[in-house]
């Protein structure tokens, strides 16, 4: 049974609940590493970037409200132009991810599970991804609704808990020397988190058609962004700009300052288990767009045989990398930021321009 | 056997009409119901002509065939014997039926009806005199509460159908009926209300239903297996009921119900998880009780589901959680145990299934039995051996205990072994594995339906206007509108024009 259909609230759950904690857990170091403790205007930018992308693919979809995206894009660039660049999209979504798996590996191994084998973590979760990917995107969508509330409630208590232990001189002096140059450097790690709402292409036309549709996609892009620059805020508030560059994982380390009444503390494992929610969305999400995309190019394979095709390469190549710097460090500066990020940005812009000029014509003709 | 059997399915096809003759007609029936010696063949004569009456014995009252049809047939100074007559100005039954068909016939026999035939008409009347021995109405066993209706199904399906009848008096309650399994030929009753139930789900069911072919319907499961939209799901899709307010409100509330004859259940469709964790108690209490009992059972449905595998991971992957004086507390009691605490848990978890499977199975007198052995060889001998530690028989008992805070037996009895698999998960994977114990039980939820109404609705899909009635149980007065979730046909439960 094929069970596609998400309603606008589930939209507005699952692009943020799958974003927030990816983003949260491995950009930070990085972003204040570069911008220092003008991190959080680089968070800013990011969330302009991944704005800017929701609203140009959305402009796509609905322009074509009832078409699948390899129809959309075919009509826009042609067919073959058009063919060429669905897939190209479609493998980024596949290489990001084999990468999110093995970095959701890296993160379990390095923190809770020091002596299971990766490859171990990586299939559980895997496998257990397969299932509501399996029977469909409504699935999804419904788990996200049940535990988007959760998410938020495992992201917003660890800061409001922590705030003892902030202090806001860690964020002076603003517009530290590092330059406009440096904010926007900072700023394309979150954003590559972000403007994977370029995911939408491919599900706008799943979702209901609602006149709240749209906005709350966008509120769910900036919430997600928000809930991002609330967490380097007060990381950076937290620790200062020296500390926090130097942790891999620092928003980890921001809750393992917690303590209740003094007796209730190390609450990683708690925490680490609702955040595991965000990742596992994330990954059926991505399982999904890409087993629906790639079956649209196959005959022989339907949707839910490709689920089981794409898994088995994404857990293949998520085995590839040799180590964690490989996976967080390497990649992101290698591939991420130079080429996926640029074509998640401009694809839809393209495509979106395309449009502005084509109906221009037509009006004037 | 099955020759037998095909040569008298034959034989009736053969005589789809009865002849108008006494004499053939007896000997038809004769051959029919042949070996039958509960069925009685009556011949008896008014003045000018010949009748006979067929009846099973036992299932009808012979005190009243033989004063309100015999008796008045053979002092009767009517002369023809036509049926249609006699029914008017000869016997004093009311529910009466004039057939032809030979299959009619049977069924109508069956079903303890008793059948009136003529020398000159190949038709016949059945009398409905029906009386046989069935139990009273009693307290719900499965389902009982403090405050409420104590009437409970029966048996009897009439009955039944009276209890709601009673409960919803308007002539929108429709009750369709429908018979089903080739030898039992079991009456079952579709109960839904026109202008509140949606349409489609009333021809799903009654679609499903005729198409089910069974033998017998002997237990409630093949009709539920047949409602199922997924078979192979642990999680019942039907609700059951013992108490007929539960489903005059579920029929007010759009549902369907099904009454099988024999069984004192009656069926409810669609069904979503919060139905089968709803109590009639929750309204019937003060609606402050009612949410805060309405908690209880969420919470302790969550204590069911994973308190073992909860205390397995952090035991085994995350003892830095534990306060170190409580840690050193449940050091202290398991240094000798020789098993990890999975096996610990699987072994006491396993302990206390028997338990409860022997208390079931166990005549009453022998009840104590189990609890003696129970107490003594798991709760004291197996601590004091060093086998199970203290918390670990803590952990199981609440585990067990909670799973009896639901009020759906269907339900209590998934939460039996769902934990299992989790229990394993946690023991290879700790609280992650635990996640995803959790994930695939609420992933298969959601992809659960039935009759097209999400499992978790209202939770997932999310409608905000109905939550009200699942997360609290806000008072009666604010529950203006009936779920949306079932139909959508008559929305307010509150009449406009007042």
């Amino acid at each position: 049974m094929n069970d596609n259909v998400l309603t606008y609230k589930q939209l507005f759950w699952l692009f943020l609940s799958m974003q927030v904690i990816m983003n949260m857990l491995l950009t930070p170091s990085g972003s204040i590493m570069i911008a220092q403790q003008d991190a959080w205007l680089s968070a800013l930018i990011a969330i302009l970037i991944s704005l800017v992308t929701l609203w140009s693919s959305i402009k796509v979809c609905a322009r074509y409200p009832s078409m699948d995206f390899h129809v959309i894009i075919e009509t826009i660039a042609g067919k073959w132009i058009g063919r060429l660049l669905s897939i190209f999209l479609l493998v980024s979504f596949t290489v990001v991810l084999a990468v999110m798996l093995r970095q959701y590996g890296e993160f379990v191994s390095g923190t809770v599970l020091p002596k299971t084998p990766i490859s171990v973590i990586i299939f559980c979760i895997l496998v257990t991804a397969i299932y509501p990917t399996f029977h469909g995107l409504g699935v999804i969508g419904r788990l996200a609704e049940i535990f988007g509330p959760i998410l938020l409630l495992g992201i917003i208590s660890p800061i409001i808990l922590g705030i003892v232990n902030m202090d806001v001189k860690h964020l002076l002096p603003f517009w530290y020397d590092s330059g406009i140059l440096a904010i926007i450097t900072g700023s394309l790690g979150p954003a590559a988190f972000l403007t994977d709402c370029v995911l939408i292409l491919w599900i706008f036309n799943l979702s209901e058609f609602h006149p709240n549709k749209i906005k709350y996609l966008t509120w769910s892009i900036l919430t997600s962004g928000l809930l991002y620059l609330l967490s380097v805020t007060s990381i950076i508030a937290t620790f200062g700009v020296k500390i926090a560059s130097t942790h891999l994982y620092p928003f980890l380390i921001l809750e393992r300052y917690i303590s209740i009444f003094g007796m209730i503390e190390n609450l990683d494992a708690i925490v680490i288990t609702v955040w595991i929610l965000s990742i596992f969305l994330k990954i059926c999400l991505y399982l999904f767009v890409t087993s629906y995309g790639f079956s649209m190019y196959t005959a022989k394979i339907n949707r839910q045989k490709m689920v089981f095709y794409i898994a088995g390469i994404a857990f293949f190549l998520s085995l590839l990398p040799r180590n964690v710097v490989d996976i967080s460090i390497e990649f992101p500066q290698v591939v991420g930021v130079p080429f996926i990020l640029p074509f998640w940005v401009i694809l839809p812009l393209f495509l979106s321009l395309t449009i502005f000029i084509k109906d221009k014509i037509n009006k004037t003709q | 056997m099955k020759t037998a059997d095909l040569h008298l399915k034959e034989f009736i096809k053969s005589y789809e009409f009865l002849p108008s003759s006494l004499e053939e007609k007896t000997k038809i029936l004769k051959e029919i119901y042949k070996n039958c010696d509960d069925i009685v063949l009556h011949p008896f004569f008014s003045k000018q002509s010949a009748y006979l009456l067929i009846f099973v014995s036992g299932l009808c009252d012979e005190e009243k065939i033989h004063e309100h049809i015999v008796r008045p047939i053979q002092h009767t100074s009517i002369v023809s014997p036509e049926l249609p007559l006699i029914i008017s100005h000869v016997t004093n039954i009311t529910n009466t039926k004039i057939l032809s068909n030979t299959l009619e016939i049977i069924d109508e026999i069956a079903d303890g009806n008793t059948i009136l035939f003529n020398d000159i008409e190949n038709k016949a009347v059945s009398y409905r005199i029906t009386s046989y021995e069935k139990r009273s109405i009693e307290e719900p066993q499965a389902e009982s509460v403090v405050i409420g209706s104590r009437e409970g199904f029966i048996e009897s399906i009439s009955t039944n159908l009276s209890l709601v009848r009673r409960k919803i008096k308007t002539p929108s309650l429709k009750m369709s009926s429908m018979v089903i399994g080739t030898y039992s030929h079991t009456s079952i009753y579709i109960s839904y209300i026109e202008g509140i139930a949606s349409l489609q789900i009333v021809e799903d069911v009654k679609e499903k239903l005729t198409k089910l072919n069974v033998d017998a319907v002997l237990s409630n499961a093949s009709i539920e297996e047949a409602l199922e939209d997924n078979w192979s799901s642990p999680f019942p899709q039907v609700q059951y009921s013992e108490r007929p307010e539960v489903v005059a409100a579920a029929l007010l509330e759009g549902r369907v119900a099904i009454f099988i004859d024999g069984i004192p259940f009656v069926l409810m469709v669609p069904v979503t998880l919060f139905t089968l964790l709803q109590t009639p108690e929750d309204y019937t209490e003060r609606f402050i009780n009612g949410t805060l009992s309405r908690w209880l059972r969420y919470f302790f449905l969550m204590v069911a589901l994973l308190a073992p595998s909860a205390y397995i991971a952090i035991l085994t992957f995350h003892q830095e959680m534990i306060p170190t004086t409580l840690l050193l507390r449940i050091a202290q009691s398991r240094e000798e145990i020789p098993f990890p605490a999975f096996l610990e848990a699987l072994i006491m978890q396993v302990i206390f299934e028997v338990l409860r499977e022997a208390g079931i199975r166990l005549p009453k007198q022998m009840g104590s039995t189990v609890s003696i052995v129970g107490t003594l060889v798991i709760g004291q001998a197996a601590i004091q051996a060093g086998l199970v530690s203290a918390p670990m028989v803590m952990i199981v008992a609440i585990t067990g205990i909670s799973s009896f805070l639901l009020p759906q037996y269907t339900l209590s009895i998934v939460l039996r072994w769902i934990p299992f698999p989790v229990m394993f998960l946690s023991g290879m994977l700790g609280l992650v594995g635990l996640m995803l114990g959790v994930l695939i039980i609420a992933s298969h939820l959601c992809s659960l339906r039935s009759f097209g109404v999400s499992y978790l609705a209202p939770l997932a899909p999310n409608d905000s206007s109905l939550l009200k009635d699942v997360l609290i149980r806000v008072p009666l007065k604010f529950m203006k509108k009936r779920p949306s979730i079932y139909s959508s046909i008559n929305p307010n439960r509150r009449n406009e024009g007042k």
